[in-house]
């Protein structure tokens, strides 16, 4: 796999630079003849770690579910990760991070993560990483296509954290670049966004960016348009009364399904709010809830 | 062209001011500014960009080239309510063009947005409606610029305690950086329309469910 140079990271690609790390994931996800859901094939390359499939949801046992970590420490400089995830005719799968995953400080280059992901006919994938933490002097930029059958539902999460807040540190990163697309299997293309924040030449505490906010999130609900229809209306879209949060929720282009938005003072809300989404999704989706977070996550 | 009287609709939306201001995101003068230059910017990455390369495109009346950009446009806007208001404020533009600017270009693209063939974004539209009538790139860019703080700052008027001095002062302020604005996007590609403006985009969700809405949604 190929990363060519995105122009919002062009000013920063250095080929000196000293990670060079090159760590790539394939997950097929597949029902089998007797309706079990399975994780069917698995191949990586270090430092991505995959462990196996577990059946430890309790409100559907049946689903696999899958922790990815990367074992070599923060993303660096130079880094590259390949992502490839595919949910073959009716597979169902939620997919999570072990732990946060952090950009470190960089002086040459940038990391990058391109991710595919492909849902066939009547699958159902929740993907629910944990917050990504952008370091002081962090350059990211994240490349994700989303090809997904009409009839399938994606549940698509990120959160971002602008910095180690613990230690004081807020939007000192260099530069989080993040573009998205959504398309049909057919190709018919649905959305796209890029999103590009650049703390160093842009007001981030202002009206209408962030604030005094310093997480953000989203969710995007790729469903058909009557179940897109059902969880809209089981969203609030608000400034919470105390402040420390808030969500927006719309409809995509093209019927393509739901985007939500989150902003909040600290990831364990944002993370709330994207669970709570998720649990929405799930119910009308699949007549499930999502269980309680472990108490330790 | 873009001011909120121009009859193609501007001035029935908020731009998600309505919801800030009433979830006290917006309070006064200096916030106001804050959250029109956010538009501004929003605007400048995306329908900006969009708008110079439909200039080109209609210039040399590439009409396939110009409905790309015109999809693409519509694509990379995740928010509902800024979909209907190019949509809306587009589809009357390129009518308007036709019947007061006729030419092949702006009569083919009246046609092919009355068809249904290309989805009629505003900024595309615009771009349609300047070429052919000799207007500049960057005087199309200003007028884009000018039409988004208009349209924020009008709504202001009637949403917040400033005065026609509050907002034209800013105006003034906030057009010295529509230059700037201008240097900085005017070589990006349609591939290269970007965004970051996570609280406008709560509001213009909040907004899409206000039960108290002076604007629409």
């Amino acid at each position: 796999m190929t990363h060519s140079v995105p122009h919002t990271m062009q000013p920063y690609a250095d080929s000196r630079a000293t990670g060079r790390t090159h760590g790539a994931l394939d997950m097929l996800f597949e029902r089998t003849a007797d309706g079990r859901h399975i994780l069917s094939r698995l191949s990586r390359r270090a430092p991505m770690i995959v462990q196996q499939a577990l059946y430890f949801d309790s409100q559907w046992p049946e689903l696999p579910c899958v922790y990815t970590l990367s074992s070599g420490g923060p993303q660096v400089e130079g880094d590259r990760y390949s992502q490839r995830i595919e949910l073959r005719a009716g597979a169902a799968a939620h997919i999570a991070s072990g732990a946060a995953t952090k950009v470190a400080e960089m002086t040459r280059d940038y990391s990058a993560v391109d991710t595919l992901i492909t849902l066939g006919e009547e699958s159902y994938l929740e993907w629910l990483p944990e917050p990504t933490i952008l370091c002081r002097g962090a350059r990211l930029h994240t490349s994700t296509r989303l090809v997904v059958n009409p009839s399938a539902t994606l549940v698509y999460s990120e959160i971002y954290m602008a910095g180690r807040l613990h230690r004081g540190e807020r939007w000192e990163f260099d530069i989080m670049s993040a573009r998205t697309t959504a398309s049909w299997t057919d190709g018919r293309p649905l959305w796209n966004e890029h999103l590009v924040v650049n703390p160093n030449s842009e007001s981030i505490r202002t009206a209408g960016v962030m604030t005094h906010f310093d997480v953000w999130g989203s969710v995007t609900v790729l469903t058909r348009g009557e179940y897109a229809d059902q969880i809209y209306d089981m969203l609030p879209s608000e400034l919470t009364a105390e402040g420390d949060v808030a969500v927006g929720v719309t409809h995509l282009p093209n019927g393509a399904g739901l985007a939500v938005r989150i902003v909040g003072d600290e990831s364990a809300r944002v993370k709330a709010c994207v669970r709570g989404v998720c649990d929405r999704v799930r119910r009308v989706v699949c007549g499930r809830r999502l269980p309680e977070e472990f108490p330790w996550r | 062209m873009s001011d909120t009287a121009f009859p193609v609709g501007g001035f029935s939306f908020s731009d998600g001011l309505e919801s800030a201001v009433m979830c006290g995101i917006v309070k006064d003068a200096v916030s106001l500014e804050e959250y029109a230059y956010t538009v501004m910017r929003q605007v400048a990455y995306t329908d900006g960009v969009a708008a110079l390369c439909a200039h080109r495109a209609a210039r040399s009346e590439d009409f396939d080239l110009l409905s790309h950009l015109d999809n693409t446009l519509h694509n990379s806007k995740t928010s509902a309510e800024l979909r209907l208001k190019t949509l809306r404020m587009g589809r009357r533009l390129a009518e308007l063009a036709a019947r007061t600017a006729p030419s092949h270009t702006t009569i083919e693209w009246h046609r092919m947005v009355h068809a249904e063939q290309t989805v009629g974004c505003y900024a595309v539209g615009l771009a349609v409606l300047c070429a052919s009538t000799g207007v500049s790139a960057d005087d199309m860019f200003g007028s884009l610029m000018f039409g988004s703080l208009a349209t924020v700052l009008g709504a202001a008027l009637r949403l917040l305690r400033v005065s026609h001095f509050d907002t034209w002062r800013t105006m003034f302020r906030l057009s010295d950086r529509a230059d700037e604005l201008y240097e900085r996007i005017k070589e990006l590609s349609i591939d290269e329309i970007q965004t970051f403006a996570p609280l406008a985009d709560v509001m213009a969700g909040v907004h899409e469910r206000g039960f108290s809405r002076m604007f629409m949604n």
